[in-house]
């Protein structure tokens, strides 16, 4: 023990030598930095002021209930997509018996694009999808990783797939959440989990500074809420004890830790916090993000 | 600067009070995320959004004596953030330019006692985001454990417990430090 304790420095000397760390450095000359941050903060005052004090608010407001139309209509069209049968979507069907040998999936197509686009913009935030988009690019990766698998043999399995503990098989795949949810939480990992009778869950896991979050979603249509709260549950190995409604989410408790399951559109989400600190209201505030 | 002279340019927050706050600030404010990101690059971007960030929401500053500690939770978030995104940091070993070494001293005993300080310094630098931010909040800037939990919006407790991890980091760093030739 005493040797131990001989081995933490003391404070004073910790102290003296953080001031030291922080001394020794020798920043750019001040006349290099004010400027540019005089400047951003002269032009974000003066647009908030122009914004708040003019006919441009009004203008602002259209071109976000534009957006939001704008939005919608494609998110309509995406499903569309994705449910419709090949013929409806304007392929030629004299053509039905190639489309039926190379297996395309409607969908898969836009993913690829989607990826495409982030590729090339790997550092602008405006590549990400939006979060009312993120399920539906899940479904698409979903239906990809499907397709490489029924087609595959064991040898040829995806690469970067790696067999859990359990024998089921996680695959990486490429990043479509967004990096952030919240202010708080950072994308850390993403996974898909093939569970039996071919259902999928894409999960992803964001790191917290107290505690980290897995976002869980499926695009398969459930019974209901709770038969998709016991399924996730199974594929977590993490026993269900607990379920309770409120305002339109459904709490539950698996494995003893915290969980928030809700419906966005007609598939339903389920976040989990692996952590006995999280709170139901920081779970509805990551929920509300999705909807 | 003094805590009435500080409340003072929190409070008034106009241009001239604002360049007063950073250049009382700047350096440390560099420094700290320089310290996370080993790229002066890197840390003089972090650090202008670091200012713009803090003077943009200075109105949520609940107490004005804690500008500097505020400003450094906010750099290294920012710093930490940017390591966290896949930033490319190209990290230097070496010092940077107008990097001061310690000065040389005379007698054995601070002789030795500055060898101590730089070992606890090569330490201190080895530590991650998370544990430097700690360490920085309750040594250099003299707060408590509620203050740092308060500022970090984290549990004093887990402020606690990354304090005693960043000490315990610091303590085998030192260790190996001292002995070098057993942890090749």
């Amino acid at each position: 023990l005493k040797k131990n304790a001989e081995l933490y420095p003391n404070d004073s000397l910790i102290r003296e030598a953080l001031g030291l760390e922080l001394d020794c450095v020798e920043p750019p000359a001040v006349e290099k930095v004010w400027p540019a941050i005089e400047a951003t903060l002269d032009r974000r005052m003066r647009n908030g002021f122009n914004v708040q004090s003019s006919w441009l608010r009004y203008a602002g407001i259209a071109a976000a209930a534009c957006l939001l139309i704008f939005l919608g209509g494609f998110g309509l069209f995406r499903s569309f997509q994705l449910s419709a049968p090949r013929s409806e979507l304007g392929a030629d069907p004299e053509s039905d018996t190639v489309a039926i040998d190379d297996q395309e999936t409607p969908g898969v197509g836009a993913a690829a694009e989607l990826e495409t686009a982030m590729e090339n913009t790997e550092d602008l935030d405006l590549a990400r999808p939006k979060t009312e988009e993120l399920f539906t690019a899940a479904a698409e990766e979903d239906i990809e990783a499907g397709e490489k698998q029924e087609s595959g043999t064991e040898q040829d399995l995806i690469e970067g797939q790696e067999p859990t503990q359990d024998g089921r098989e996680t695959v990486t795949v490429p990043v479509i959440w967004p990096d952030q949810l919240g202010e708080s939480y950072l994308l850390a990992e993403e996974i898909i989990l093939p569970a039996e009778e071919e259902e999928r869950y894409k999960v992803a896991i964001y790191s917290g500074q107290e505690y980290d979050l897995l976002l869980v979603g499926s695009e398969m249509l459930e019974e209901n809420i709770e038969t998709f709260v016991e399924k996730i549950g199974e594929q977590f190995n993490f026993p269900i004890k607990k379920i309770a409604s409120e305002n339109g989410f459904i709490f539950f408790e698996a494995g003893g830790y915290t969980g928030l399951a809700f419906k966005q559109g007609q598939f339903y989400r389920a976040i989990l916090a692996p952590s006995e600190t999280a709170k139901k209201e920081q779970l509805k505030e990551i929920a509300a993000l999705f909807q | 600067l003094e805590p009435q002279q500080l409340a003072k340019l929190v409070e008034t927050d106009n241009n001239e009070a604002r360049r007063t706050l950073f250049e009382a600030y700047y350096r440390r404010t560099f420094a700290v995320a320089y310290n996370i990101l080993r790229n002066r690059e890197s840390a003089e971007d972090i650090t202008q959004d670091a200012f713009i960030k803090a003077f943009q929401s200075i109105h949520q500053l609940k107490d004005s004596s804690k500008f500097g500690a505020w400003l450094s939770v906010i750099a290294s978030n920012l710093a930490r953030n940017y390591l966290k995104r896949g930033k490319k940091v190209v990290y230097s070993d070496e010092l940077p330019e107008g990097y001061h070494q310690p000065e040389t001293v005379d007698t054995e005993s601070e002789a030795l006692k500055t060898l101590e300080v730089e070992r606890v310094r090569r330490a201190i630098k080895d530590l991650s985001a998370d544990h430097y931010q700690v360490i920085v909040l309750q040594f250099y800037h003299d707060l408590k454990v509620d203050e740092i939990a308060d500022l970090l919006k984290i549990s004093p407790g887990t402020v606690k417990s990354r304090l005693f991890r960043a000490r315990q980091k610091l303590a085998i760093a030192l260790e190996r430090d001292r002995d070098p030739a057993c942890h090749k």
